[in-house]
């Protein structure tokens, strides 16, 4: 018995903690950022072709969300849009036109070395940019995921969004930081 | 407190009945007020806490969405503003606890997937309320807040005192109301029981009439007691006609007779037998009271009707009393009674009917020696600084306070003692007499020991007599 005890524990915890990390894994609670993202901000009307057509959340890059973004979204409307998730394996410039039919678009880390050409490729459009590049913000990035302790947080720069005729609704500032530009290093 | 209705006056059951119709018709208006109070209260009060709850909630929506439990924190602390919330606690999507206020507070379970709906609970110390949170179409969280009932216990007590204020109110109102109305009620009834009683004691003077006020049932009573009074004063007037006639009647002929009598006795008509004498005698005496007594009504009659006139001249009351004494000298003797003359050494002069003085005085006279069987009767004279006064005292049976009062009232006209004294009008007659004469006749007496009448008159006034 003495012997069997201490691999009874190791058994217990390696059952645990996979079973634990699946039930709120840091991508599912960024899936679930995603998905309210389109409860709190406004875009304007331009911004889809009609009432009725989807709400799409691109993916560029490496997906890390895999299965987890798909169910959180999955049969879920805002307002009158169905949502949709659309996935780029990494930036073409001949893609720009197509990530602008995206209303929130999500960054990979993989795509860090090709960041500020993608914004750039956005610019004029009402596309929701979110990644976890670091310094997002400064690069002229609309929403940065940001790890502060056991809580993702978020950053946020009005100005970008502003630009980009995107209303941030005062709830989700006041559960941000503000990205202030002359404070950045 | 026992009220016993029946006995209570007019006055009193109309203000009892007053009061007591608004007070009693009042109650279940008050009741319902308190109850409509009790009873909508709890909803609205259910209401507010909704309203805050949807206010709270949504406002802590992101703060749940994107998993900011401080965020949730400070929003769920500026409950503390409102002093009725005793606790509330926000649960995430999967029912966990995300915050709490008072933040202190200890462990709190977890929802369970069942309890994640609306409801509300009240019990008599809270008011418990789930709110579910939406986000969009999806559920964001769970509001739980609980607020203590303090606010309805004081607005019932609130409303309590009240109710009970405008309950006071309203009785002190009516009673003052009714207070005041009363009077038209029981004022003309008042007038009319009194005037009743003075009349049943045969005080009231006849030819008054109430003053009848409106035309309902006190009114009626006051037009038929009027009418009432009318025919009592009718017959009254007959009466006193058919007195005054068949007095005046038969004083001539009674006077005749006893002149006859007189001379019979006096041997006018010739010599009379012992036995004839003794029968003259007698109905010389009844003849006397007969006379007397036709005077008396004549008199009374006379003075019901007030057209007796007093002739007042400066008489000696020394005279006075000698007239009047003169006739009685002899019976009293014959009596075996002593009668005694004081103060008549000196002689003053008063003002006063000589004649009526010496009938009243005969009067007093006549009742001494009826009611004296053995001792003395005194005739006293004083004289006053304002007026003369005879006193007439006797050792007779005397007589109670009762018979004093009624003494010189008609009243005793036809009482017990009429069989003594005679009609019973004499002493009527004789206050009346002494009125008429600015002057007063009192009594004072005692059962068993005698009475005594005091006759007081004006003295003459130095300088008056002269005209007179």
């Amino acid at each position: 018995m003495k012997r069997i005890k201490p691999y009874a524990v190791l058994l217990a915890l390696a059952c645990f903690l996979p079973a634990r990390g699946a039930g709120i894994s840091e991508y599912s609670v960024k899936s679930a950022y995603l998905f309210n993202f389109a409860k709190f901000v406004g875009w304007p009307a331009n911004a889809f072709e009609n009432e009725k057509s989807p709400l799409n959340i691109g993916v560029l890059g490496e997906d890390p969300f895999g299965e987890a973004l798909d169910e959180v979204v999955e049969g879920k409307i805002v307002g009158q849009h169905p949502i949709t998730v659309l996935r780029f394996d990494r930036f073409e410039t001949g893609q720009a036109e197509r990530l602008r039919k995206c209303q929130i678009l999500f960054i990979a880390y993989s795509e860090k070395p090709r960041a500020l050409q993608i914004l750039s490729s956005l610019q004029g459009s009402s596309v929701l940019t979110v990644s976890e590049i670091e310094k997002f913000p400064l690069l002229g990035g609309m929403i940065m995921f940001n790890q502060a302790g056991k809580r993702i947080g978020l950053v946020v720069n009005v100005k970008a969004a502003k630009k980009a005729k995107l209303e941030i609704s005062a709830k989700l500032l006041q559960v941000s930081k503000i990205f202030k530009p002359e404070r950045q290093p | 407190m026992k009220i016993d209705f029946k006995n209570l006056r007019l006055k009193q059951k109309i203000i009892l009945i007053a009061v007591a119709s608004a007070s009693i018709a009042l109650l279940p208006a008050c009741l319902m007020f308190i109850l409509y109070e009790r009873e909508t209260f709890p909803k609205i009060m259910l209401k507010n806490l909704s309203n805050l709850a949807q206010l709270v909630g949504d406002n802590s929506n992101a703060a749940l969405s994107f998993n900011d439990p401080k965020t949730a924190q400070d929003i769920l602390n500026t409950l503390k503003t409102n002093p009725h919330i005793l606790s509330a606690c926000l649960y995430d999507a999967q029912g966990k606890v995300f915050a709490r206020f008072p933040d202190n507070q200890r462990e709190i379970q977890a929802l369970g997937p069942a309890e994640r709906v609306e409801k509300n609970e009240i019990t008599p110390l809270s008011a418990k309320l789930y709110h579910v949170i939406l986000s969009g179409r999806e559920t964001a969280g769970v509001l739980f807040l609980e607020s203590d009932m303090k606010e309805m216990d004081s607005r019932v007590s609130s409303y309590t005192t009240m109710t009970i204020l405008v309950w006071v109110f309203s009785f002190l109102v009516s009673f003052l109301v009714a207070s005041r109305l009363q009077k038209y009620v029981s004022e003309p009834l008042r007038q009319v029981v009194d005037r009743m009683k003075d009349i049943a004691r045969g005080e009231g003077d006849l030819t008054k009439r109430l003053q009848v006020h409106g035309t309902d049932e006190i009114g009626e009573v006051s037009e038929s007691f009027n009418t009432f009074v009318g025919k009592l004063q009718n017959v009254d007037e007959m009466k006193l006609g058919l007195i005054s006639v068949v007095s005046h009647q038969l004083k001539t002929p009674v006077a005749e007779i006893n002149g006859y009598i007189e001379n019979m006795l006096e041997g006018v008509a010739g010599e009379l037998t012992p036995r004839q004498k003794k029968y003259l005698e007698s109905m010389k005496g009844i003849g006397q009271d007969n006379y007397r007594l036709i005077s008396d009504l004549l008199s009374a009659s006379k003075i019901e009707r007030g057209v007796i006139a007093v002739d007042l001249k400066p008489v000696s009351i020394k005279q006075v009393v000698e007239i009047s004494v003169r006739d009685y000298e002899a019976s009293i003797r014959r009596k075996g009674l002593s009668l005694r003359l004081e103060g008549m050494d000196s002689d003053f002069m008063i003002m006063a009917d000589k004649d009526k003085t010496v009938e009243t005085l005969r009067n007093v006279l006549n009742n001494a020696l009826k009611c004296t069987d053995k001792g003395t009767i005194s005739i006293r004279v004083e004289n006053e600084p304002e007026k003369g006064v005879i006193e007439v005292e006797d050792t007779g049976i005397g007589m109670s306070d009762e018979t004093m009062e009624k003494l010189f009232t008609k009243s005793r006209m036809l009482g017990k003692e009429a069989g003594r004294a005679g009609a019973g009008l004499g002493l009527y007659i004789a206050r009346s007499f002494m009125k008429l004469q600015k002057g007063d006749i009192v009594v004072r007496s005692q059962i068993g020991k005698g009475s005594c009448f005091r006759l007081e008159l004006p003295k003459l006034i130095e300088g008056e007599g002269a005209q007179a």
